[in-house]
């Protein structure tokens, strides 16, 4: 096992567009993606590891989400209402544009927690809407015929009852 | 500009993980790209019910259901999850050899998780649990519930259970009441068991369909046994040394039960329901558990109207509906919260307290003077005073009191100056 050294060592995360990021070693872990980059490396890793698929606006917020994380999870026992109400708060704060790109983000990164997360944020928008509004929600385009999608929609008729319609 | 539709399957498909079924199916809709993500999902759970209000809807439900099932088979993609429910309004004996087919597909496309939910009226005919599933080694968990039997056939075939860690049974009929014990042996991984209300054929030879409740079970050197939860078996040998969580359940007190822990001495969570508990079995199972941290006695009653509680670690201790119960020690120097629920006026000792304890009572049958006075002889009597934290009264009637013991309320109270209290009217 480590001695104290290993926790205290800083990792530098360069984004797509050259900002730099000085991430403490054990937040570096929850990133696998960079994890397995430095465990394959020969040796200590000291220049920027850049992120060629990543923004700085993404990258903020998951180290956002990750510093809260570990201090709640480090903290007292009521930790877990602090939590709720952080990631509440966090899934408020974001278009949906923006939860689009953080998804990419997490998932390019490897946040297993953060991705949950978001995936769950993602499915609580699509519940009980009709089609049109998921459509119109993320941007997508519709490329049935009007006859195709009356004959799916028939097809999947017992999924269409008591749906809210747009 | 829609990005979401090109996210990777595995996220797309873990988002429709976490939607109802047909919500999941309804994305199939949106565009021919989602109608290829949806055809590759690889998780179903098949209610009956989302098909209630069409016409036709058994045939409907298992056209969709086989549609499904056989698109996903016939391309060699994978069934990781399967999950079925059909009711007793729906006739499902004509989808007996169907269910068949879609378990023999599931099994040979990798199932994880199934689930088997044929619930309602089924004294008569119930779905036999077909063979092919004993050829499903990816299997990690199995879900039955109602409706189903296990033959005796599967006591003659090996059982190819590598990977189940999870098996839960209720009210399932077994032809043969050594069954559970052969299905147990061959899941070498096992770490949760769930097994409830299971019911064997009198007569074996069965030229009578007469059932009694499964009367003994053994369960024996499995090293991750880590969950077990049965109700309605009678006698219960348990040798797991690494069980942390046991709930054990009798159906009717009447029966003398058997419950053999001696080598669960890792035991940290355990509840009791139902039970006749002789006091020196008892004290013998805390000798044997010195990890206990959660105990949990719901509708016992004890020899002797007395209990003993010895528990070095134990911090959480809750007793609900325990009648005849004259007196209750706890010796637990650990302990943060205790729980009464009940009617009675057991005298609550603790011998050794920490500070932050708290005794929570929850009074249950309030219907005239005489249980307000044995609640305040159960209020009084508690040792130390100070552990009370709460206390909640439901009170069935309006009835009257006298001025005089009222006074004798507000007397005691002023005991208690930090005590919260609850009454809820229910007329």
């Amino acid at each position: 096992m480590s001695g104290i050294s290993d926790t205290e060592r800083m990792i530098t995360l360069k984004t797509v567009e050259g900002t730099l990021f000085d991430v403490k070693s054990s937040i570096a872990k929850d990133l696998k993606t960079v994890q397995a980059f430095i465990d394959d490396s020969d040796d200590d890793v000291t220049s920027p590891i850049p992120l060629p698929n990543v923004f700085t606006r993404e990258l903020s917020r998951i180290l956002d989400y990750l510093n809260n994380h570990h201090r709640f999870r480090s903290g007292i026992e009521k930790a877990d209402e602090e939590m709720a109400r952080y990631d509440a708060e966090f899934a408020k704060s974001m278009s949906h544009e923006e939860l689009k790109a953080l998804i990419l983000a997490a998932n390019y990164l490897n946040v297993k927690d953060l991705l949950e997360f978001l995936n769950q944020t993602v499915a609580d928008v699509i519940q009980n809407k009709s089609v049109e509004f998921v459509r119109n929600f993320f941007g997508i385009e519709n490329d049935y015929t009007p006859e195709e999608e009356e004959k799916l929609r028939n097809e999947n008729e017992w999924a269409f009852n008591g749906v809210e319609q747009d | 500009m829609d990005r979401i539709s090109g996210l990777p399957k595995g996220i797309l498909h873990d988002i429709l993980g976490r939607l109802p079924d047909k919500d999941a199916a309804r994305t199939s809709v949106l565009s021919k790209a989602w109608r290829e993500t949806w055809f590759s999902f690889p998780k179903l759970s098949c209610c009956c019910h989302n098909f209630f209000s069409l016409r036709g809807k058994l045939d409907r439900f298992i056209q969709c259901v086989s549609k499904r099932l056989t698109r996903l088979h016939d391309q060699g993609l994978a069934i990781k999850e399967f999950k079925l429910m059909l009711d007793h309004t729906l006739d499902y004996v004509p989808a007996s050899c169907h269910i068949d087919q879609w378990i023999q597909m599931a099994s040979e496309s990798g199932v994880e998780v199934l689930e088997l939910y044929l619930t309602g009226n089924f004294a008569k005919r119930h779905y036999n649990l077909p063979l092919c599933l004993t050829e499903a080694k990816s299997l990690t968990k199995l879900v039955l519930r109602e409706g189903t039997r296990l033959d005796s056939a599967l006591l003659n075939h090996s059982l190819k259970f590598f990977s189940l860690k999870t098996l839960s049974l209720r009210h399932i009929l077994l032809e043969d009441e050594r069954i559970i014990e052969h299905f147990i042996s061959h899941c070498p991984l096992i770490e949760h068991l769930t097994l409830h209300s299971c019911y064997v054929y009198n007569n074996p030879s069965r030229s009578s369909t007469m059932t009694s409740w499964l009367k003994s079970l053994s369960l024996q050197g499995l090293q991750k046994l880590k969950d077990v939860d049965i109700q309605g078996i009678q006698e219960v040998y348990i040798d797991a040394p690494n069980l942390e969580n046991l709930c054990y359940h009798a159906l009717y007190m009447v029966t003398p039960f058997k419950l053999n822990l001696d080598s669960c001495t890792n035991l940290r969570w355990l509840t009791l329901w139902n039970l006749k508990i002789p006091n020196k079995w008892f004290l013998e199972q805390f000798y044997r558990i010195p990890f206990l941290e959660s105990l949990m006695l719901h509708s016992c009653s004890f020899e002797h109207e007395r209990i003993n509680i010895p528990g070095p670690e134990l911090k959480f201790f809750s007793l609900s509906h325990c009648s005849n119960l004259k007196e209750v020690n706890i010796d637990a120097p650990n302990l943060l919260s205790c729980e009464y629920v009940g009617k009675d006026n057991p005298v609550i000792s603790f011998l050794r307290i920490s500070n932050q304890l708290e005794l929570n009572a929850h009074y249950d049958m309030i219907e005239n003077h005489h249980h307000l006075y044995s609640l305040r002889e159960f209020v009084q009597n508690i040792k130390p005073q100070k552990v009370l934290a709460s206390l909640s009264l439901f009170i069935h009637e309006p009835f009257s009191v006298s001025m005089h013991f009222l006074l004798d309320w507000f007397l005691l109270l002023a005991y208690f100056p930090n005590l919260f209290i609850i009454c809820l009217f229910v007329p």
